[in-house]
């Protein structure tokens, strides 16, 4: 089949992605081969906006479309430097995953002390990218996405929260230092508080679409802190849930607090339809929360590194 | 040769059929120009998650009937939410005259209810304009009632205007659990202001709301008065697959009327809509003053007439 590479160009381009990944995301049994909604989502809202400070992506993200228009692929960034391979089941071809690469050579890697470098992220099951990418001079890379999946067939059982903590949802504007607070605590531990922005970042994350407040799990400390957060994302188009962040406070960590709050989460989003839930780790100590709250159940999607 | 569609009828099974309703909604609203001329998704999740479990009326299952496809697709949908009224929500592929009669002569058997006389009756919609709807409630002995429905919307491709609360009032999202009785109360306030309180049955069903797949705080918009009660509120889903969003229960305290604070709530809804891609809003509007709000804050719409038929 005969596709039209072009490059994203307009705001109804995002909601046909959208409908694109929400599309893949049944063709492909209900797995992760393809970004899923709320991690678009998220990407635009956060990683770009709030991260980047990055308003138009035009440049990141590159469309195949059919003769009929529809599409067939996309290819998109997501931190400088990884790209992003989408592609419909009916659609994928060697001859596609393969401009695909080459595109994201040309598009979407970065220089750094006149060096080359790009990382292409494919399913450790998915041999015809891996060959791909051997040829064309890739290797494995240091990181590993573990994807872990809940089915929510059957209710979510209760845990036992720390003495004096409260796992509630995330409260009104006047909360938002407090779970920004936490952010910049659970994600830059090390780092000088000198260094702490401000929580007006936060008012992007509350703009998505799929976000809701009474999704966004806390744990209370009893000092009124906030000392851990999941945030769920529902997809009821799909009833599919995605959690992204999930944080512990350091001086907080330890008391099963992350567990308490996801726990909570998977209820209310199985409460709402939900029958599956995502969340990818990329270290050790993630993952074994995930596999032991989530279940075992995973697929590994891998960064295959190019330097040139 | 016979080249209409072979359609199989048979009841609501089990939620697997809740949620491919909801995705047929879905599929068929664009292909009826991003008109409510069916239920959105919204209005089947208002019915499921507050007319059901708050209202008690009558489960789904014994209000719902399905038309499908040989391939098993789903076709068409026959539901009442209580026995009296029935909605029907047809792929348009598949609508026919036949088809459309068919669903009356089930609806007729079984989602008819009574009237004020006790006469056994079932009401229905027909959108202005739909002669076929038209064309089969007159072969089936219907007739037009004196009961109209409104249905507003307005698209939100351009800049909004600002609508500013009345002094002292301040336009919010609705808060955590702890504010249920209070938005409880001004329900109360809006819709049975002629009832004696001891009616108000507390706030416990909000949760129920809450618990809507579409439903979000920061689209739930309050006006909070002076005094720090709720003086109004404007309850919106938003369908993101479709870009479209329905103002499901809008009021406005019997205390607090004519200061605007529906309009200014609706507003800031449009306002976070606009923001979060929205880009189409409706609202249905059953009499006088509701028709009104939504005049001036949506502005363009069309009406559906009422038609009844009397069964005995």
């Amino acid at each position: 089949m005969k596709l039209t590479l072009r490059s994203y160009q307009t705001e109804d381009d995002y909601w046909r992605l959208r409908a694109f990944l929400r599309e893949t995301f049944e063709l492909h049994g209900r797995r992760e081969y393809n970004w899923i909604v709320p991690r678009l989502d998220y990407w635009r809202s956060h990683l770009l906006r709030n991260c980047q400070g990055i308003e138009v992506f035009n440049d990141l993200v590159f469309i195949w479309e059919t003769p009929a228009g529809q599409i067939a692929a996309v290819l998109n960034a997501e931190d400088p430097g990884n790209a992003y391979l989408q592609t419909h089941p009916a659609c994928r071809s060697a001859a596609l995953e393969e401009e695909m690469v080459a595109l994201s050579e040309e598009k979407l890697s970065i220089t750094r002390d006149g060096l080359k470098s790009l990382s292409v992220w494919a399913d450790s099951q998915d041999s015809l990218r891996q060959e791909i990418l051997t040829r064309r001079g890739f290797t494995r890379g240091r990181w590993a996405e573990s994807q872990w999946r809940r089915d929510l067939h059957d209710p979510i059982p209760d845990v036992e929260v720390a003495p004096g903590y409260e796992i509630r949802c995330l409260g009104d504007a006047s909360e938002l230092p407090a779970r920004s607070w936490a952010s910049w605590r659970g994600f830059h531990p090390d780092e000088p508080d000198a260094d702490y922005q401000g929580w007006e970042w936060y008012h992007n994350i509350q703009r998505c679409p799929l976000y809701r407040r009474d999704l966004d799990i806390v744990a209370v400390a009893p000092t009124g802190e906030i000392a851990s957060f999941s945030t769920f994302w529902y997809d009821d188009a799909t009833r599919s849930a995605y959690i992204e962040p999930v944080a512990t406070v350091p001086e907080h960590q330890r008391l099963g607090l992350a567990r308490a709050c996801i726990r909570e989460g998977l209820r209310r989003v199985r409460r709402m339809g939900a029958t599956r839930a995502f969340v990818g780790g990329l270290e050790p100590g993630p993952n074994a929360l995930y596999a032991s709250t989530l279940s075992p159940a995973h697929d590994v999607y891998e960064q295959w590194v190019k330097k040139w | 040769m016979d080249t209409t569609p072979k359609l199989t009828m048979r009841p609501y099974h089990s939620d697997d059929d809740f949620w491919r309703m909801r995705a047929f909604l879905r599929e068929i609203f664009p292909l009826n120009d991003r008109l409510e001329r069916y239920w959105s998704v919204p209005r089947l999740d208002y019915w499921r998650w507050h007319l059901i479990p708050t209202c008690e009326t009558t489960p789904m299952e014994q209000m719902t009937f399905l038309w499908e496809a040989a391939d098993g697709k789903l076709a068409a949908i026959l539901h009442a939410t209580d026995p009296g009224e029935a909605f029907h929500h047809i792929h348009p592929d598949f609508r026919s005259f036949d088809l459309e009669s068919g669903m009356y002569a089930v609806a007729e058997e079984h989602l008819s209810g009574f009237d004020a006389a006790g006469r056994r009756r079932l009401l229905t919609l027909a959108d202005e304009g739909d002669l076929l709807r038209v064309e089969v409630l007159k072969a089936r002995g219907y007739v037009q009632r004196d009961v109209v429905v409104h249905h507003w919307m307005r698209d939100l491709d351009g800049p909004l205007p600002e609508v500013p609360a009345a002094d002292g009032y301040i336009i919010r999202s609705m808060g955590d659990a702890r504010e249920y009785r209070a938005r409880a109360w001004a329900s109360w306030r809006a819709f049975h202001a002629d009832e004696p309180d001891d009616g108000f049955g507390g706030g416990d069903w909000f949760a129920n709301l809450q618990s809507a797949p579409l439903y979000r705080r920061d689209l739930d918009i309050v006006a909070e008065a002076p005094n720090g009660e709720i003086a109004s509120f404007a309850t919106i889903f938003y369908d993101d697959v479709n870009r479209s969003a329905v103002c499901v229960l809008v009021g406005t305290a019997a205390e607090h009327w004519r200061r605007g604070l529906g309009k200014a709530c609706l507003g800031e809804g449009f306002r976070r809509l606009q923001a979060m891609g929205c880009t189409r809003v409706f609202a249905n509007g059953y009499d006088a003053p509701a028709n009104a709000l939504y005049q001036s804050a949506l502005g363009s719409g069309y009406r559906s007439d009422s038609w009844y038929k009397l069964l005995d």
